[in-house]
């Protein structure tokens, strides 16, 4: 096991330069001369090429890279162009809008489609499981941004219930929720539902029910239990999916948060958020995805740490 | 499974496959719904009610109508007429993203099974890297890029599928190079190309099937989702999510400007995945019962 983890752990950095290297280098292809954005439309030559040899640009690319990985290691990650303040501060900013968010979404989506997925498997081949199963298949095959508008206008227009846009408290959530959620619901719902099926048959949930236990007792402890290594693995892998889906909620409900700050500095090629935010991004996975390996290496003893 | 058993299955194999074609119903039902929405944008122009760029501001924004049955828009173009134009493009959508990330990660995850060593080494660490992007995220890194327009997105959305073509290629290859066909063209001395592209890849196309139909549906959401965001396809394209985003403007005042563009998404993608879903079934040795 921990050999496991070692081997793992030291795959990660090899990794984590390969990003960064794929970041630095795909936003230095970006149009544009950072130096001129930087020092703003107006500024005369002498000015921008000041800004050049300040930004460092006139040094060797892989220099530039050396420099960047240094700096990023020591949480430094340049200054937006827009708003001329440190990547970090504006990240660090709508962090806890994003991260608020996405823990409700996850929740909704374990809560929801461990629920749906278990009560399917039980009731296997009736309505309700094919309702499930059929709801599960549409709630992965619509778009976020659709269903987010369709709710808005039933919930927010219409019934003025929720409010339209913007963070604010708990009513501010539901929409963002759900609309996040539904999908990580749907693929956690199908996989459970398959991933109980398979236990459920096996001899020891037969033993156990023969010995008189209560059925929702063997759902609970015996059947689910050994249900959730496909489940863990789901839920872990789809975080990179999630952080996605945060990135189009994000803008359909102008919530202050990370997924909205990327698609604007996209918008105006406002290129050190883009490479820093990208970054934090694909480390967030790559770490979540290296726990989740770890999580299920200590869940299921049969893997075999090769 | 023994050799002869598999022969004895092969030979056995059409009635059966027929049979179980007919008796599952994702593949029936999805297949259906992928043939309306190929069939919609093939015979498009013949079925349109009105060209979907043909603006007349005195019908700007019509409820659904007989004259209009899914109502205008704001330029008073027909919205139904767009949404039978945007099937022909969620279709090239498709073609184009799995054609290039099929092209590219297919013979790199080939190769980098059947040579193994360093060269796999290589390949899956480069492999690793593309995986570990959301997918939308590296999405809208290559469109910052290249810039915002319907075909930089589709080079987007082929960029971060690459690494499930490539992947899935690897480990159908790492598991055909050992089989006793492929064993036997190489003593018979084919050469590494011959026992790469017309051994093993002819036999891993039913994998290969199924996931570029389950991407099919990645696709258009995808495409969709980017085109929303403003970065795919630029307007006047009758593109679904373009359309939605369009209808976001019109929200409380005229719902179905994004209603009916987001239900074609959602039928286009349902009926994907359901075919993928049913494909898989029937392909897929795993997910075969009995």
């Amino acid at each position: 096991m921990t050999t496991y983890a070692l081997k793992k752990l030291l795959a990660l950095p090899l990794v984590v330069l390969g990003v960064s290297a794929l970041i630095f280098f795909a936003v230095r292809i970006l149009p544009g001369d950072p130096a001129k954005l930087m020092a703003g439309p107006k500024a005369p030559q002498s000015v921008v090429e000041a800004m050049r040899v300040r930004m460092g640009l006139d040094r060797p690319l892989w220099v530039q890279y050396e420099s960047f990985l240094w700096r990023a290691l020591h949480g430094d990650l340049g200054t937006s162009i827009r708003s001329h303040k440190p990547v970090d501060t504006e990240i660090a900013e709508r962090f806890p809008y994003t991260l608020r968010l996405a823990l409700a979404a996850y929740l909704f989506a374990i809560v929801t489609g461990i629920t749906a997925g278990v009560l399917a498997a039980i009731n296997q081949k009736t309505w309700f499981d094919s309702a499930v199963m059929f709801l599960a298949i549409i709630g992965a095959s619509t778009a976020n941004f659709w269903l987010a508008l369709m709710a808005m206008n039933i919930f927010a227009v219409h019934l003025g219930w929720l409010p339209l846009l913007g963070a604010g408290g708990w009513k501010h959530y539901v929409l963002p929720t759900f609309t996040l959620g539904l999908f990580p619901a749907a693929l956690v719902a199908r996989m459970t539902r398959s991933s109980m099926l398979e236990v459920i048959n096996q001899d020891y949930i037969r033993t156990a029910m023969s010995k008189g236990l209560r059925p929702a007792v063997v759902y609970r402890k015996h059947a689910l239990r050994n249900a959730l290594i496909p489940i863990v693995t789901v839920v872990g892998l789809n975080l990179g999916g999630l952080l996605g889906g945060a990135v189009v909620t994000e803008t359909v409900f102008n919530w202050p948060g990370l997924g909205r700050l990327l698609v604007n500095a996209v918008q105006f090629r406002d290129y050190p958020i883009i490479q820093g935010l990208t970054l934090l991004t694909v480390l967030t996975v790559v770490l979540a995805n290296f726990v989740v390996d770890l999580v299920i290496a200590v869940i299921n003893p049969r893997i075999r740490y090769d | 499974m023994s050799v002869t058993s598999t022969r004895q299955d092969r030979r056995a194999g059409r009635p059966r496959m027929g049979r179980k074609i007919l008796r599952q119903k994702n593949l029936f039902f999805g297949g259906l719904m992928v043939a309306i929405v190929v069939l919609v944008g093939i015979v498009a122009p013949w079925i349109s009610p009105a060209s979907p760029y043909s603006q007349n501001l005195g019908i700007a924004l019509q409820a659904p109508s007989v004259a209009h049955l899914f109502g205008t828009d704001q330029y008073g173009r027909d919205v139904l007429a767009r949404i039978i134009f945007g099937a022909r493009l969620s279709l090239m959508e498709i073609a184009l993203g799995v054609g290039m990330s099929a092209v590219v990660g297919v013979p790199v995850g080939v190769v980098s099974g059947y040579y193994g060593g360093r060269v796999d080494q290589i390949i899956t660490w480069f492999l690793d890297i593309l995986f570990a992007f959301p997918g939308i995220v590296l999405a809208l890194l290559v469109v910052s890029i290249l810039g915002a327009s319907l075909f930089n997105m589709l080079i987007a959305i082929a960029v971060f599928s690459v690494p499930v073509y490539g992947r899935l290629a690897r480990n159908v290859t790492l598991a055909l190079k050992e089989v006793e066909y492929t064993e036997a063209a190489r003593a018979l001395g084919a050469r590494a190309g011959r026992v790469m592209f017309s051994h093993i890849l002819r036999n891993s196309l039913a994998p290969l099937i199924v996931q570029a139909t389950l991407s099919a549906g990645t696709i258009v959401l995808t495409a969709a989702s980017l085109s929303f965001l403003g970065l795919g396809a630029q307007p006047p394209t009758p593109e679904w999510g373009a359309m939605v985003s369009n209808g976001r403007n019109f929200l409380g005042v005229d719902t179905s400007l994004s209603l009916f563009p987001g239900l074609a998404i959602t039928f286009a993608v349902l009926g994907f995945n359901i075919l993928g879903d049913g494909l898989r079934d029937l392909l897929d040795p795993r997910f075969r019962s009995g």
